[in-house]
């Protein structure tokens, strides 16, 4: 088995942008750093505080977070923003106001905004949580990993592969088994691809998934 | 994931640290300007007498969000490990593998 780095890291300067986007000087920039952590935390704890109470599928994509003097902006791609947006808007401001605690920065204004993925199972956070739900239910993993497949055939993509590691079905001997459909050529830096790599806690310990996704090529 | 204790007691000493500073500061300038020997023992026996935590060179660098006392880069206050992975995952503005 290769060693195969990260295929966001590795398109950063070309086909990959980055997830925040700010200037600090470098005596300031860890303070940026640990802001930014806390936001992302706050808002994953938020979600999936609400997730448990509706039982919907709510995947975050990515979190992006632009500052600017005086204003923080954090745009929150999800897949099903129901609660978020539909609902009450109530949601959005508790959420907002959570937030604003844990950063506790007076000067700074905060905006946070809610944008709808497209094709939602095309993007692989979003069915690493799907697989991880299926597998905690214990379907076993090959109906799973076909059924996340099938689903991304319905959004436009032109390849996936999925990998699941642990102890599969349960067995004691934990192994590595993965699928491909169409193309992902991990070695064209022009091609665009998602990556997630996910972990789900189940009765029998940790299963880890990585899911690549071939977007496009330039 | 570092002990929590050990976390909150690099906390107290930077707390500390940022309560003693100017005492320390103008402390360590009259010792400097004061010709006399015995005056200079007062002025260190004021210095002493400030809780040794408080002093700077007692604090030491941690990960911020691992805790781990090794291994850490000033630039992001983070251990190298959780470097490369915040890297991987775009969250650092500006970074990018460098090849040349």
């Amino acid at each position: 088995m290769g060693q195969k780095i990260n295929p966001l890291g590795f398109r950063l300067g070309t086909t990959q942008s980055h997830h925040s986007l700010w200037f600090a000087q470098p005596k300031k920039y860890s303070e940026g750093l640990q802001e930014d952590k806390k936001i992302r935390d706050c808002i994953k704890n938020y979600v999936q505080k609400n997730m448990r109470l509706s039982s919907g599928v709510e995947g975050i994509a990515r979190i992006e977070i632009q500052k600017r003097l005086y204003l923080i902006q954090v745009i929150i791609y999800m897949g099903f923003p129901k609660l978020l947006i539909e609902d009450k808007p109530r949601k959005l401001e508790e959420l907002q106001m959570n937030v604003q605690k844990e950063l506790n920065c007076m000067n700074r204004k905060l905006n946070i905004a809610i944008t709808r993925i497209g094709n939602p199972y095309g993007h692989p956070n979003i069915l690493a949580e799907f697989i991880a739900g299926q597998l905690k239910n214990r379907v076993s993993f090959r109906k799973a990993m076909k059924k996340a497949i099938e689903l991304t055939e319905q959004a436009d993509t032109k390849g996936i592969q999925i990998q699941i590691v642990g102890r599969i079905d349960g067995k004691e001997i934990a192994r590595v088994e993965w699928i491909r459909e169409g193309r992902v050529p991990l070695q064209t830096i022009g091609a665009k691809i998602e990556y997630c790599s996910y972990r789900v806690r189940t009765i029998y310990g940790v299963l880890g998934i990585k899911i690549w996704i071939f977007i496009d090529e330039e | 994931m570092a002990k929590k204790s050990l976390i909150h007691w690099e906390r107290k000493r930077q707390k500390l640290k940022q309560k003693y500073h100017l005492i320390r500061r103008s402390s360590k300038k009259e010792i400097s300007k004061v010709p006399p020997l015995s005056e200079k023992w007062k002025i260190h026996g004021k210095l002493q007498s400030s809780p040794r935590n408080s002093a700077p060179t007692r604090l030491h660098q941690r990960c911020f969000s691992t805790g781990r006392p090794r291994a850490n880069y000033r630039d992001f206050g983070l251990s190298g490990h959780i470097l490369r992975e915040m890297v991987h995952a775009c969250f650092l503005s500006g970074t990018t593998r460098s090849s040349w």
